[in-house]
């Protein structure tokens, strides 16, 4: 029995089903903090609380879900290529608004980090924090950070940006699509690119874009570090 | 719609991308470009050159990325074993987010503006 528990098999089944079962609650719902993503991170969370396998027995299960991680950054191109024509329109706009969220995102956790106390281990975790999750995931794990702290990190950056943006672009009244797209994009990730199809759908179309112009510019970025 | 083929031509340009590294490491060995930001602009290459027509990789390409958080999930589990830290160091994390996230926020209006100034100068002011 605990043979066929302790299985890849019934592993990725139970992740699907946790999944299937958040998006279901998210639909019911439609409250943020029930995003399938984190309904079955919780339930996953609990059961190895509550059964006999360990977490690196489950992790070693679900390795077969992880491996798409790099084949799905290499996807993240087919988005990007059906916005050709607005990025050729917009492309130094897009550039510079990008380069600049990844590069004020690395430099201000550099510095303010230790301002704050915070342990010296977790800022190679947090850097990576603009970037879209998965690439966040390698950049954390090449700069010795710990990818699961990098993920909870780039989560909460993403909620934290989708609340307080939307917000400061409506007090600073600012109605240029591109800023709006680019500002929600390169630091709220996915979370920020529906809210901007909220304001309209070219801001939209930026953001997706500017999500992986900063995902990759952080990572090269992080080269230098 | 070859599922097997879509699969394949993805996972092609993976490798392609960690090759690719591998050779830049080789070369330059200070430089450690990842092979999946790699692999992405080389999609983005045969895409775009339509070398590889965009319906060999969509839909398996799109099912990956639009259902991005699932494949994550395995990462964030791990988070557990970290609760003692995150949570004895959670107020502070959340007040750099935020500082960070403003900090951005006003940097990017801020260079946006200016770009968007300087190309319209360059243009006569007569369109953006």
């Amino acid at each position: 029995m605990s043979s066929i528990f302790g299985s890849q098999a019934f592993g990725i089944m139970l992740t699907m089903l946790f999944y299937v079962f958040g998006q279901w609650v998210y639909k019911k719902t439609k409250l943020p903090f029930f995003s399938p993503f984190i309904v079955a991170t919780v339930l996953l969370i609990l059961y190895v609380e509550i059964s006999h396998i360990t977490l690196s027995d489950l992790l070693t299960d679900l390795s077969g879900i992880h491996v798409f991680l790099g084949p799905l950054i290499v996807s993240l191109a087919i988005p990007i290529v059906g916005k050709m024509d607005l990025i050729k329109r917009n492309f130094v706009v897009i550039f510079v608004g990008s380069l600049v969220g990844a590069l004020v995102s690395i430099f201000t956790v550099l510095v303010i980090a230790p301002m704050l106390g915070i342990d010296e281990t977790l800022v190679a975790s947090l850097i990576p924090k603009a970037s879209t999750t998965p690439i966040a995931i390698e950049i954390s794990e090449r700069l010795g950070g710990i990818r699961a702290i990098t993920v909870a990190v780039v989560v909460l950056s993403a909620v934290i940006g989708a609340v307080v943006i939307p917000s400061l672009i409506k007090v600073l009244r600012i109605k240029d699509a591109r800023i709006i797209g680019l500002s929600l994009g390169s630091t709220s990730h996915a979370i920020g690119t529906a809210k901007a199809f909220e304001f309209d759908q070219e801001a939209g179309a930026i953001a997706s874009v500017s999500l992986v112009f900063t995902g990759v510019l952080t990572a090269i970025i992080a080269m230098f570090l | 719609m070859n599922l097997f083929r879509q699969i394949f031509f993805i996972l092609l340009f993976y490798v392609f991308g960690e090759i690719l590294s591998a050779l830049v490491l080789a070369i330059f060995p200070s430089v450690y470009l990842p092979g999946t930001i790699l692999g992405l602009g080389l999609l983005l290459v045969a895409l775009s050159t339509k070398i590889l027509p965009k319906k060999e990789v969509e839909s398996v390409g799109t099912f990956l990325t639009s259902n991005m958080a699932f494949f994550f999930i395995p990462a964030a589990v791990g988070v557990i074993e970290y609760f003692d830290i995150l949570s004895a160091q959670i107020l502070k994390i959340l007040a750099l987010i935020l500082i960070s996230t403003i900090l951005s926020f006003l940097a990017i209006v801020a260079s946006v503006k200016l770009t968007l100034g300087i190309l319209r100068k360059r243009e006569g002011g007569t369109s953006e």
